[in-house]
Order: structure tokens, then C-alpha cells, then sequence
């Protein structure tokens, strides 16, 4: 795959004006340009190697150092607008399906004309090996590993270092040996994540039971009784969801996986995707690499419908609250008037350990949030000793109470 | 026996207190270790806005229970779908 088909295609796109949300055929809203796929020139020399300094959140020119501030995504598509007039699929331009599949992308250099073959599963820039211009992929390109938005990275690997060197410490006791002496913090990865910002104009029903104590009655010492109202119950509401995030990488994804501690990211979630900012290859750096979005929005829909039931659930909790007993649903209606669908890079940085337990290998995850610092992880488990405590405590308890018990016991029948 | 439940009681208590306090460290170890329910809380961690809420309630019976709470109470887990879903889209 060439990038110039993929920039004829996205520039058509980008002519056409935003288009309203409410009208039911408008389902697309397109992406502004960001510079061109190949040379990304400084916008004050024209110069190609340009850096992201994280303390100022500023891009730099190294030849001339000119800063220059990224443009807001959610304001330039109004991503945070009309949602409650949403209707169909709404789609920015990155967000659009994979039509190639193909991981290697050659770029043509505007410099000298060469061309360079940039691996777009792990980075989005390569250098020119020839006359040493940085080329990078900017806008749309056939494979989904250009996003629309980028957050970039607040905290500094030393922070995130010393934040995983914190969770790690606080789980060394039962923390599995080989994981104790191979833990090196300084490996953590800072790599950014592929994922969907999605806004819902949606309707929910639930149908389900609920119940309210009337009186009770004691039985005797172990026995209550209770009489009880039971009423059928229906919950509609109108909801406008702005912001939910659904991974796009099939390897993250499933967050019940049984190979690597997916969980883990996900839980790593929310991030501030209103200060999303429109993509640019230079955010990634020397330093970060990024993973290419696999999944089209069919493929995670069903991640997002999910989503909206446990907040339209969770939103209706009030209106049953009078059901002190409790409420049981039996079935969750959605509906999807419209949704938004954005694509964004969102930055992770990440330790891992692979564990083999019983001829399976699992990937443990210790990661942190790059905007917030919020860390979290799992730690493989020196199962014998955690075992051996657990047993420990029950048979030194059990020696000192069970004779007690016996004790009681056969008092009691004495008696 | 003079105050049957309450001796049963103590002596029961005092037989589950040890394989109690085991199960507990080794749980408590998991999850501490492992995180296994960590997961993205969309319920709290993403704006929204609810509209027109309507609650139908009808009574349907009276009944005589034992039971402290609604057989199958699902309204403390939101994340976790009912037996019945259906997702539809314009």
C-alpha cells in the first residue's frame, strides 16, 4: 500500500464541510488535514525534525525551535455538540473501516524523492535513509493506524517509573521470584493505545421485579419472616452519553482474556479526551511507539451498547431506590438513535512479565496512566508461599479454637 | 440443650474461625496481587445526561419470604447484563 491513494482519499473527504448531525444521511464528519503523509514540515523553516516536549505540550522545530500548540480535536469537530440530535453512525475520518490490512506502508520522500517503508504496527515515522528527513503518517491511510485525535503523554517516564516501582514494591512479599529479580522499572514502555471515542444518543428500557418489606415477623432465634410487596416494574429513559471510550486493538479488547492481563489497561480508563488534539506523528517521537487499531466499529459496537446499559442501569438506580430489597431486572432494552465515533491514540505506559504456570504463559501488566499517573497492575503470585500463609493461619487458629469447640461441645452435651 | 442455637452457634464459629481466617488471607493476597475486577467504570467515568425517566410499577402479589433480599438482585451490579438484552439502532 502506497500513502498517496490514502491522502487522494482523505483529502476528498476533507473538502466536504462538516456535516450536520441530525440529518439522518449525514454520517460523516471529516477530519481536518494534519500536514501531509511524508515530510511534516515546521511550519516556520521547513524543517522535518520536529519533537513533542510533554512538559509544555508543545510541538518544537530542533533545527529553529519554533513551538507551535496542537489543534483542539473536540472543538474543531464540535465532538462534544448536538448530541442528543444524533441520529445513524456518525464516523470522523480515521474512524472509517480497514480496507487494507497491510502493516508496511511506503511513503515517498518529497525530499529526495526515495522510498521509505514505515512498519505502521509500531510506529507511524521513519527517518529517510538517504537524505535523513523525518517522513510520518499523518492522515488517513487504508490500514486504521492513523487516528483522528492523539493525547499525548503528560508523565514523564521517570514518573512512571517511579510510580510502578511503588505498585511492584508494595506486592513484593508474595510476588513471584522470578518476577522479584527480573523487575527492572526502568524497561517500562510508553506506547500509545488505539481506541474509539464514542458519543450515544440513545433510549433504554429495563422490565424486571422489585420488592418492599410490608412487616416481619420473628420465628425463633435463626428464623425471620418477611411479608413482602412484589411489583413488576419498567424503567424508560432518554440518555446523551458523551465521551465513552472502547478499545480498537484486538489484543486489548477482550479484558477477560486468558493470556494477558487485559484488564489492566482497561481499568487504566478514563482519560481526558476532551484535550484530545488532532493527530500528528511527532508526538510519537524517538520514545513511544503506538499499535495499530484492528477493529472496525461493527467489531466493538457491542463493546459500546454494553457500556451504555451499565450507565443507563446505574442512571436509573435512584428511580428504585424506594425498593429496598432490591430489584431484580430480567431484561435491558437499547436503543441507538445515533452515535459519534472518533479514533484516538491514547498513551500507556507499560511493564510487562510473561509468567508460564502450568505449560500456559499469561502476560502480566503493571501500567500507568500517561496523563493522569493513575497506576495499576497485576503482579504474578509465589503461589507456595501465599499458600503456605493461608494454611498457616487457618491451623495455627484452628490449633488454639478447635479445642475450645470441642470443649464447648462436649460440655454442652453434659449439660 | 439448655440455649441450643447459641452454644451451636459459638461452637461452629469457633471450628470455621481458622479455615475462615486462611480463605480470607488467601483472597485477600489475589486481589490484592492480581487485580482481576479492575476494570473501566463507565457508570461513574463518563459524562451523561438522563432524560424524561419514566418508572411503571404495578402490584402484582404479596408473598412470605425468608429471604432478606429479592431473589436474583442485580441492582448493585450495573455492569452486569440481565438475562435478557436487546440492542437495536436506527
Amino acid at each position: 500500500m502506497t500513502a498517496d491513494n490514502a491522502a487522494e482519499a482523505s483529502s476528498a473527504e476533507a473538502n466536504a464541510a462538516a456535516a450536520p448531525v441530525d440529518a439522518a444521511e449525514s454520517l460523516h464528519v471529516a477530519t481536518p488535514e494534519e500536514g501531509t503523509n511524508g515530510v511534516n514540515k515546521c511550519p516556520q523553516c521547513g524543517g522535518s525534525d520536529v519533537a513533542f516536549v510533554a512538559a509544555r505540550a508543545v510541538l518544537v522545530c530542533r533545527f529553529c525551535r519554533y513551538e507551535w500548540q496542537p489543534e483542539s480535536l473536540d472543538a474543531a469537530l464540535g465532538l462534544s455538540d448536538n448530541i442528543g440530535q444524533l441520529s445513524g453512525t456518525v464516523t470522523s475520518t480515521n474512524a472509517a473501516d480497514i480496507e487494507d490490512d497491510a502493516a508496511l506502508v511506503t511513503v515517498k520522500c518529497s525530499g529526495c524523492g526515495a522510498e521509505v517503508i514505515i512498519d505502521t504496527d509500531h510506529n507511524l515515522k521513519a527517518r529517510c535513509h538517504w537524505c535523513k528527513s523525518v517522513l510520518s503518517l499523518n492522515n488517513r491511510i487504508p490500514n486504521g493506524a492513523v487516528p483522528d485525535g492523539i493525547l499525548p503523554f503528560r508523565i514523564s517516564k521517570a514518573e512512571a517509573m517511579a510510580s510502578i516501582k511503588a505498585f511492584a514494591d508494595e506486592r513484593k512479599r508474595f510476588a513471584l521470584p522470578a518476577f522479584a529479580e527480573s523487575f527492572k522499572p526502568e524497561n517500562v514502555m510508553g506506547v500509545y493505545l488505539p481506541y474509539m471515542t464514542v458519543d450515544g444518543n440513545i433510549k433504554t428500557r429495563f422490565d424486571g421485579m422489585g420488592e418492599i418489606m410490608i412487616s416481619s415477623r420473628r420465628v425463633n432465634d435463626n428464623k425471620t419472616e418477611y411479608t413482602v410487596n412484589v411489583y413488576t416494574l419498567g424503567l424508560d429513559m432518554q440518555l446523551e452519553v458523551d465521551d465513552l471510550v472502547v478499545e480498537t486493538a484486538s489484543s486489548k479488547a477482550n479484558i477477560n482474556s486468558e493470556v494477558s492481563t487485559n484488564n489492566i489497561i482497561n481499568a487504566l480508563l478514563p482519560y481526558d479526551v476532551k484535550k484530545m488534539v488532532r493527530f500528528n506523528a511527532n508526538y510519537l517521537g524517538e520514545e513511544f511507539t503506538s499499535e495499530r487499531r484492528d477493529l472496525d466499529i461493527d467489531e466493538v459496537e457491542h463493546f459500546a451498547a454494553q457500556h451504555f446499559l451499565t450507565i443507563a442501569r446505574n442512571a436509573g438506580a435512584p428511580s428504585v431506590r424506594k425498593f429496598r430489597r432490591g430489584v431484580r431486572w430480567d431484561s435491558e432494552a437499547l436503543h441507538i438513535h445515533g452515535s459519534r465515533w472518533t479514533s484516538v491514540l491514547l498513551p500507556v505506559w507499560l511493564y510487562g512479565f510473561v509468567e508460564t504456570r502450568r505449560g500456559r504463559e499469561i502476560t502480566h501488566y503493571i501500567a500507568v496512566n500517561g496523563r493522569t499517573g493513575y497506576t495499576m497492575g497485576s503482579v504474578p503470585i509465589n503461589w507456595v508461599k501465599a499458600r503456605g500463609l493461608a494454611w498457616g493461619a487457618a491451623i495455627g487458629i484452628s490449633v488454639v479454637t478447635w479445642p475450645i469447640a470441642i470443649w464447648l461441645a462436649l460440655a454442652d452435651m453434659g449439660s | 440443650m439448655s440455649d441450643e442455637s447459641g452454644v451451636g452457634g459459638a461452637i461452629a464459629a469457633l471450628f470455621g474461625a481458622g479455615p475462615a481466617a486462611g480463605f480470607f488471607i488467601y483472597a485477600g493476597i489475589k486481589t490484592k496481587y492480581r487485580n482481576r475486577h479492575a476494570r473501566y467504570k463507565p457508570e461513574v467515568a463518563v459524562q451523561h445526561e438522563v432524560k424524561d425517566v419514566q418508572l411503571q410499577e404495578e402490584l402484582t402479589r404479596t408473598i412470605t419470604t425468608t429471604k432478606l433480599r429479592i431473589e436474583g438482585d442485580n441492582s448493585a451490579t450495573p455492569h452486569v447484563r440481565a438475562a435478557r438484552v436487546t440492542v437495536t439502532k436506527d
